[in-house]
């Protein structure tokens, strides 16, 4: 009777036994299955958000080192530097820009002119700066009058050190220039009179919100009209 | 004896009866509640977050887009300084462009959007951006600072977020 007793005993313990490892299959089963989606979700939310902002500091500084790039330039047509120049993967501090000072002949008053371009590249993010530069004779000694003007930007992945690419850089910036020169020519053509009613006149196509301030904005053009 | 051998063997088995997985369940419902339910604080507490950041990033965006344009062009329009050369904010600037157009950015208070268009200098009618520059914009005001017109802040809120930026324009 005790050893069937025992036997008894022994068999209810086996089935304690099994009911928790049954228990146990069930609850690990459901925790992965809560807890690998909950941490793949949690991975990924954020990540776009960062990588957004981090796209937006990395334009900021191509721009700022090609900048950096431009201004080393007119530092050194200042210091009486002379003749074409390029320069390639200069630092500043962790960043490199590329200058390039490519002589385009001699001016009015026998100053040299220059195309000034510079540009940086971080990433996959370009900037590139194109400029005319004018650079006087030193009397007697530097620094010497640099005229930069015409600046000139893009976002266009051009290499200022190829040839081709610096003809595309002017043709783009040409098609601007020769709109420039389009309405300099009808403001020196136009009497001011003419030109402020013509730009008046545009009043009725402008949206409500510029309306009431337009004739401010027509005196202001007015006052700039360039003449004969 | 021979009954009890019997339901000894039929009780030796691997699979798992109704009641193990009730409990189970239970127990996973337990863990599940307190886990979706501290779940949904942080989706919520990040829904508010993200919104910070999206607000900042159109920030960003629309400041990059206003200010290339910005940084070419030959002289700011409007506003200007006031007579007294006190500052003076508006909601919408107008430039020369490089190219000697006007350009205008101007803040459409109904829609809540930045919208662009471009007025030829001479004859021609104004052409209209047909997308807007940012959206969901609580305010713009653009400051001029300086008397030769080619100074500009930029101060935006969108979706409870502020930006402040300056462009000085490079062109004569």
């Amino acid at each position: 009777m005790d050893v069937e007793n025992e036997m008894v005993d022994q068999e209810m313990y086996i089935v304690h036994i099994s009911n928790k490892k049954g228990i146990a299959i069930v609850m690990v089963i459901g925790l992965v299955a809560i807890i690998v989606p909950v941490l793949y979700l949690l991975s990924r939310l954020g990540t776009s958000h960062v990588k957004l902002a981090v796209k937006y500091q990395e334009n900021l500084q191509t721009e700022t080192t090609a900048f950096s790039g431009s201004n080393a330039g007119i530092s050194r047509l200042r210091g009486n530097l002379r003749g074409y120049q390029n320069l390639t993967n200069q630092l500043i501090g962790d960043e490199s820009y590329n200058l390039n000072l490519r002589p385009t002949g001699k001016g009015f008053f026998q100053q040299d002119l220059y195309f000034l371009l510079s540009n940086s590249k971080i990433k996959s993010h370009h900037y590139a700066i194109m400029a005319e530069a004018e650079q006087f004779n030193p009397e007697p000694d530097p620094p010497v009058l640099v005229i930069s003007r015409d600046y000139w930007n893009t976002i266009e992945p051009y290499e200022i050190d190829q040839i081709a690419d610096v003809l595309s850089m002017q043709n783009d910036r040409g098609v601007d220039l020769l709109r420039l020169d389009e309405t300099r020519d009808y403001e020196k053509n136009a009497t001011p009179a003419q030109y402020s009613s013509e730009m008046q006149a545009k009043s009725d196509w402008l949206p409500e919100e510029l309306v009431p301030d337009w004739p401010e904005i027509v005196d202001n053009l007015k006052s700039e009209k360039l003449s004969m | 004896m021979f009954m009890y051998q019997l339901f000894k063997k039929t009780k030796k088995r691997s699979g798992i009866t109704l009641v193990e997985i009730m409990v189970g369940s239970a127990i996973l419902a337990f863990i599940g509640g307190i886990v979706g339910h501290w779940f949904f604080m942080q989706r919520q507490y990040q829904r508010r977050i993200f919104e910070i950041s999206d607000g900042q990033q159109s920030i960003r965006q629309t400041s990059w887009a206003m200010m290339q344009e910005l940084r070419t062009a030959r002289s700011v329009l409007f506003p200007r300084l006031n007579p007294d050369n006190s500052i003076h904010s508006d909601s919408k600037v107008v430039f020369k462009s490089f190219s000697g157009d006007v350009i205008c950015y101007y803040y459409n208070a109904s829609q809540r959007e930045i919208r662009r268009c471009k007025i030829p200098n001479g004859p021609g009618a104004p052409e209209f951006d047909p997308e807007p520059i940012a959206k969901d914009v609580s305010q713009i005001i653009f400051t001029a600072s300086d008397d030769g017109n080619r100074l500009i802040d930029i101060f935006m809120e969108i979706k409870g977020s502020f930006g402040l930026e300056s462009v000085y324009l490079m062109n004569e």
